[in-house]
């Protein structure tokens, strides 16, 4: 089946010569059809960069893009019916209500004339300020209004660019909601980025983690769930690793410890002091789904 | 795609004050002075009015003397910044609101360009029809409160819609083409008051070097190469009717066409060829 979005070797490169400089670096990324999937990395990873080439806002400096298929950036882009989305902060017309901005919007659409605006706007919590001007919303109601605009298309893709953020927590909890529906209900693939990982993992069916403009790691929710981690503070370090094997990693003066299940860290200390290494402090902590994540992006 | 775009532009413009405002301001000012002319000449100074011939003109043709006052007003290269900032608004929406990232994903660039193209065109084409009106309006008070003292002679009305639809069809032409212009830069500046500020600049080069060249027996290659001299050129052909040959306004319509195909190419290319990293 074709995947949803595909890029394929893609480089984003920025000015030229000395001063270029490189959002995105032989890129290579395939979400399938489908459910939620969340790209994660830190600030200026280059996640927003990847929404503008697939939003068609960009052209990549080299490689290929696809959506469901069609390739991104032609001169009539067949991609433009299939995908749909925010990226960046939210920005509307100001003198637009956030009702007009909707019906503006539904008139690209070949069937958008019978959509049905005011529900729209009713499912993101907009009712109540539909007649009211977009420059008097708060930063919220701009992304609720964000969200409402990229449903307008009912296109099977679409993307939304840290949706949560600049929400309270009851809008976090009603997009989450939004997201989870558009996804189960309809045969709509909703890829979201963020840097908050708790809130990717709340929702998202797989995630990719995107670090200095490359994908580092793709995996399952389910994969990088379960266990814990263990922070243990030793002396030597060096040699602590060497018994402890691939489980362990440095953490400055710390071995952090994934995948390991609550029961065995009696042995895994057991094994240290045994060796003559000493232990000064052993301490449960965070995800492995954190762990997972700061690897990822060598942070 | 592009009558879906073309739509949402109408939709979108039709709501937006600053634009609106902008378009109507020059019949405001044309139809206001044309008001204080009219009573001027008609009642606070009759033996001026008689001094300068205005009694005996027909109504017909006050009418249209007041008409093509009017459309003057919009060929003058101060007001025209008000329609230099229509076309800013136009085409500067984007980068001003950020909102590329709104219509872009909808709809394909050259859909966008051809819409906003043809959304300039329209938009100046209503505010020629509002000097129009003013014209008519204020010649329509001129000619009543004179239609007792003037004896009716000129008749020929053909001759009159003729003069006020040439005057009128060559200030259309050389707004479309300042709009144009307005839009190439706005959108490779990415900004609306450069857009502006250059375009009213070239606008004002452009008259210094037109008052320079003749009325009579216009050179071919300030025609060609003065948007604003062919324009003028264009008008006052039809407004004196001067009589001269009819190469002088093909040749300026010609030119003004031209200038208006070579801004649009590019306007259609900048669009193309834009990355919107942060629009």
């Amino acid at each position: 089946m074709t995947a949803a979005l595909e890029a394929t070797d893609v480089t984003m490169t920025h000015g030229s010569g000395g001063e270029a400089v490189h959002a995105l670096r032989n890129l290579s990324l395939q979400i399938p059809r489908g459910g939620v999937f969340g790209i994660i990395g830190p600030n200026g990873a280059g996640k927003s960069t990847l929404f503008r080439l697939w939003l068609g806002l960009m052209r990549a400096t080299r490689g290929e893009l696809r959506v469901l298929g069609a390739p991104v950036g032609t001169a009539s882009p067949p991609s433009c019916r299939l995908i749909a989305g925010s990226v960046g902060l939210p920005s509307f017309y100001p003198y637009l209500t956030g009702e007009q901005t909707l019906q503006m919007l539904s008139r690209f659409d070949p069937d958008g004339a019978g959509r049905d605006v005011q529900a729209l706007l009713e499912r993101v919590g907009l009712a109540k300020a539909a007649k009211q001007r977009v420059a008097e919303y708060s930063a919220g109601m701009n992304q609720r209004l964000a969200i409402a605009s990229a449903m307008m298309s009912r296109a099977p893709v679409v993307l939304l660019d840290e949706p949560m953020s600049s929400l309270d927590p009851w809008g976090i909890r009603d997009v989450r909601k939004i997201v989870r529906e558009l996804a189960d209900q309809g045969d709509t693939t909703v890829v979201l980025s963020s840097h908050q990982l708790d809130e990717v993992a709340r929702i998202c069916d797989n995630v990719a983690i995107l670090a200095a403009g490359t994908v580092t790691r793709t995996a399952s929710l389910k994969d990088i769930s379960g266990s814990a981690v263990l922070r243990l503070a030793v002396a030597p370090v060096d040699l602590a690793l060497t018994i402890l094997g691939p489980l362990a990693r440095r953490d400055s003066d710390h071995v952090v410890l994934t995948g390991l299940q609550r029961s065995e860290a009696p042995d895994v200390i057991r094994r240290l002091t045994s060796a003559e290494v000493d232990v000064f402090e052993a301490r449960w902590g965070g995800t492995d789904q954190e762990a997972y994540l700061f690897e990822g992006t060598s942070r | 795609m592009f009558s879906k775009t073309l739509d949402a532009e109408f939709f979108r413009a039709l709501r937006n004050r600053n634009l609106i405002l902008v378009l109507c301001i020059v019949p405001a000012i044309a139809f206001l002075i044309g008001v204080i002319l009219q009573a001027s000449a008609s009642a606070v100074l009759p033996g001026l009015a008689r001094a300068m011939g205005q009694s005996t003109l027909t109504p017909a043709a006050r009418w249209e003397r007041s008409v093509l006052f009017a459309l003057g007003a919009g060929g003058n290269a101060i007001l025209q910044i008000f329609y230099v900032l229509a076309a800013a608004f136009i085409f500067g929406e984007e980068y001003r609101w950020q909102t590329w990232r709104l219509v872009l994903p909808r709809t394909s660039r050259s859909a966008i360009a051809a819409a906003r193209i043809a959304l300039l065109f329209g938009a100046l084409a209503a505010s020629v029809l509002g000097l129009l009106l003013a014209g008519l309006i204020t010649g329509g008070l001129g000619a009543l409160a004179a239609i007792a003292s003037t004896t009716p002679g000129d008749l020929d009305l053909l001759s009159h819609v003729a003069a006020v639809s040439g005057v009128a069809a060559f200030l259309w032409l050389e707004l479309a083409v300042l709009g144009l212009f307005t839009g190439v830069v706005t959108a490779m500046t990415r900004s609306l008051l450069a857009g502006s500020v250059i375009t009213m600049l070239a606008v004002l080069v452009q008259s210094i070097l037109s008052s320079q060249l003749p009325i009579h027996g216009p050179p071919l290659a300030g025609l060609a190469l003065l948007p604003t001299y062919a324009a003028d050129m264009g008008r006052f052909f039809f407004d004196v009717n001067s009589g001269s040959s009819w190469r002088v306004p093909l040749t300026a319509a010609m030119s003004l066409a031209g200038w208006g195909i070579v801004w649009a190419s590019i306007i259609f290319l900048t669009l193309r060829r834009q990355q919107f990293a942060n629009e």
